[in-house]
């Protein structure tokens, strides 16, 4: 396990955070983000805090689960570490479905729908895909879409 | 410092072969370290002899390789950094016209009519099947018969092709002082190396003091019998060599020698109680036989020579002896300087290197073209480090393109590839057939590994840190000694000092394949 990419892990971990309980929240109520059929105060406490707790919790995890599966994998080859990209999607699935279950379970606002579909989509970038992208162990460092870039970005030479 | 290293006969070819192995691995580098050249030249009347086309097409499978090598990190690792230099080969009948017989050379059948006391001497010297023999196949592990060929040879064979030319660059290598070094090995035992060896060195000794080049040290590494055979369709009166003739040859030699190896400042004697069996053959392209750990020994005398500073004493019998009979360990390989290893760390870094190289690396590479750069460079980590990545518009604009690297697809890229995988097989090869020549037990290297090799990328990861027997470390580290952490290692290490491109990724691989790393 490298430090550096735990430590990149962490710090992106605790921006997504930050993004997804304090700045999402405060534009709800500051009206930014418009709300007209729930008051803004109770759905943020009653709605929104639990379904962005699922999504962040199934994101987290599923950073975690990636980062020590692929850090522990048996890759011998190229073709393994080919083989793992599908693992990454199936794992990218589950803060997908996590998305499903907050908008159905955690969500009685029509109006705040479409905007928390988009924000929950956000979260995810935060919290699964950059974390993965810019931390993942060596053999597998360029396999989430977009790696090869932010990766020879974050890791120059 | 120059040297030179004239190899008589099959067994002089195969020590030569030892040699070019040796100094790919970085064994024979002067003291300093700097950039050497070592000048082979071979010497035998068998011209197709299998051992010596063997030992020729390595030496030249070598000097490709080096130089791809050809650039400003050379001296970054010990491994491709020797020059070596071919005059290729010298046969004593080079100008013989007639038959290539004992008889028509000595024009028998004159001397019977003109010199009738002559025709009778050589009579009694040799039997009729010996004077009607072809020689086109060497000198039939018969002494006698190459000495009188070689009795023919002269200070003028010395202005022929292959002599004038080691004669000129000696000459230059000392006037600007290189401080040139002569060595010549071949065995005691057989027809060409047994014959040649005292000849040739007396006549080099006398032409050198010809042109004012007398300090110029001369060594001769001598086998005594390391192999035997067992003759097979042959009839009793044929003229083929004999093992059973062997010592008896050997006795004589050394005799001879005790009173006569005067040109020669240093004197390596090398033999093996137990006898190798090899395959028997009359000459030719047959009579290939495999590597044997005393030529080995004798690209280490080589070492030695090259490294001992000059003696006082006029001459130096070098003595080196196992600790054990039957069995060949790492601590049995001598090196220069007491209480170290450089023998073991450079044999076992080529060899761990050229393991990886074609257990991994060049089936990987092999991928890379049939996948295209642009997944494969995903797939494997490392592979942009040495090679342009395919990168999109934006990725140029941000920079990066890494346009300082090279182009995977460019021809000369996949050409260095396919070289060094040619002379990684070679290499083990070597090193696997030295292990099976003979009956003993020689724990160098697990072969095992190296045989199993089939040009797929290898599917167990715990092969490479049991390679090389005999060596101790802690379990943490062995855990770390695979191929993967390499190719990781690969990827993440700055390894910019080693250059880019294939040379740069075998460079950078050749490091990590150390025993220290």
């Amino acid at each position: 396990m490298n430090v550096f990419e735990m430590l990149r892990i962490i710090a992106i971990t605790l921006l997504g955070a930050i993004v997804m309980f304090f700045l999402q929240p405060w534009l709800y109520q500051s009206q930014i983000l418009f709300l007209g059929d729930v008051t803004p105060e109770n759905w943020i406490a009653d709605e929104y805090m639990p379904g962005a707790y699922l999504v962040a919790a199934v994101s987290i995890l599923g950073t975690l689960l990636w980062y020590f599966l692929s850090a522990r994998a048996k890759i011998l080859t190229s073709q393994d570490t080919s083989r793992w990209r599908l693992f990454w999607w199936l794992i990218c699935l589950l803060p997908l479905l996590s998305i499903g279950g907050a908008l159905s379970f955690f969500n009685t606002s029509r109006d705040a729908l479409l905007t928390l579909a988009i924000l929950y989509v956000v979260d995810i970038l935060l919290l699964f895909w950059l974390p993965t992208a810019t931390s993942s162990p060596a053999p597998t460092k360029f396999l989430p879409p977009g790696s090869f870039v932010l990766r020879r970005l974050v890791e120059p030479g | 410092m120059s040297l030179y290293v004239i190899g008589i006969g099959g067994t002089g070819a195969k020590c030569l072969e030892a040699i070019t192995n040796l100094a790919a691995v970085g064994l024979l580098l002067d003291s300093q370290g700097t950039e050497q050249t070592i000048n082979l030249l071979y010497v035998d009347a068998d011209e197709t002899n299998g051992s010596l086309e063997r030992a020729r097409a390595g030496l030249a499978l070598y000097q490709r390789c080096f130089s791809l090598f050809n650039d400003n990190n050379r001296q970054s690792l010990p491994w491709m950094q020797t020059l070596l230099r071919s005059f290729g080969l010298w046969s004593p009948f080079g100008r013989v016209t007639t038959d290539k017989k004992l008889g028509s050379l000595f024009g028998y059948d004159t001397l019977k009519q003109n010199a009738p006391d002559l025709g009778n001497l050589f009579e009694v010297l040799f039997t009729a099947e010996e004077r009607e023999a072809t020689l086109d196949v060497g000198f039939r592990g018969r002494p006698a018969i190459g000495s009188a060929v070689m009795s023919q040879v002269n200070l003028d064979s010395f202005d022929e092709e292959a002599w004038g030319q080691l004669m000129g660059q000696l000459k230059t290598d000392a006037g600007s002082g290189q401080n040139p070094k002569v060595v010549l090995c071949g065995s005691m035992f057989g027809g060409t190396g047994a014959s040649g060896l005292p000849t040739i060195g007396r006549l080099l000794s006398n032409r050198l003091q010809k042109e004012g080049l007398s300090q110029v040290p001369i060594a001769c590494i001598f086998l005594l019998p390391y192999f035997s055979f067992t003759p097979t369709g042959k009839q009793e009166n044929e003229v083929f060599a004999r093992a059973d003739q062997f010592l008896l040859n050997t006795e004589a030699a050394l005799q001879y020698y005790l009173t006569q190896a005067k040109p020669f400042k240093t004197v390596y004697l090398l033999g093996n109680q137990a006898l190798a069996n090899v395959e028997f053959s009359i000459g030719k392209q047959t009579q290939r036989n495999k590597p044997h750990f005393m030529e080995l020994y004798a690209g280490l005398a080589v070492r030695h020579f090259l490294l001992a500073p000059p003696s006082p004493e006029q001459t130096a019998v070098v003595l080196v002896s196992r600790k054990q009979q039957g069995r060949l360990t790492w601590q049995d390989l001598p090196d220069f300087l007491p209480n170290t290893t450089e023998v073991k760390e450079r044999l076992s870094n080529a060899t761990r290197f050229a393991y990886v190289w074609l257990a991994n690396i060049a089936p990987e590479l092999d991928r890379a073209k049939k996948v295209g750069i642009d997944r494969f460079q995903r797939d494997a980590a490392w592979f942009s480090k040495f090679f342009q990545p395919k990168v999109s518009g934006i990725e140029r604009m941000m920079n990066l393109g890494s346009d300082e690297l090279a182009d995977f697809n460019d021809p000369k890229e996949q050409q260095a590839i396919a070289i060094i995988s040619e002379w990684c097989k070679d290499y083990l090869t070597w090193i696997i057939e030295l292990q099976q020549g003979n009956e003993e037990s020689i724990e160098l290297f697990n072969i095992e590994p190296l045989i199993n090799l089939t040009g797929e990328t290898v599917r167990t990861a715990d092969e490479l840190s049991q390679i090389v027997r005999g060596t101790q470390a802690d379990r943490s580290k062995l855990s770390r000694d695979t191929i993967p952490s390499i190719t990781i290692d690969l990827g993440k290490r700055d390894l910019s000092g080693f250059g880019k491109g294939t040379i740069g990724l075998a460079r950078s691989l050749y490091s990590l394949c150390s025993l220290q790393s």
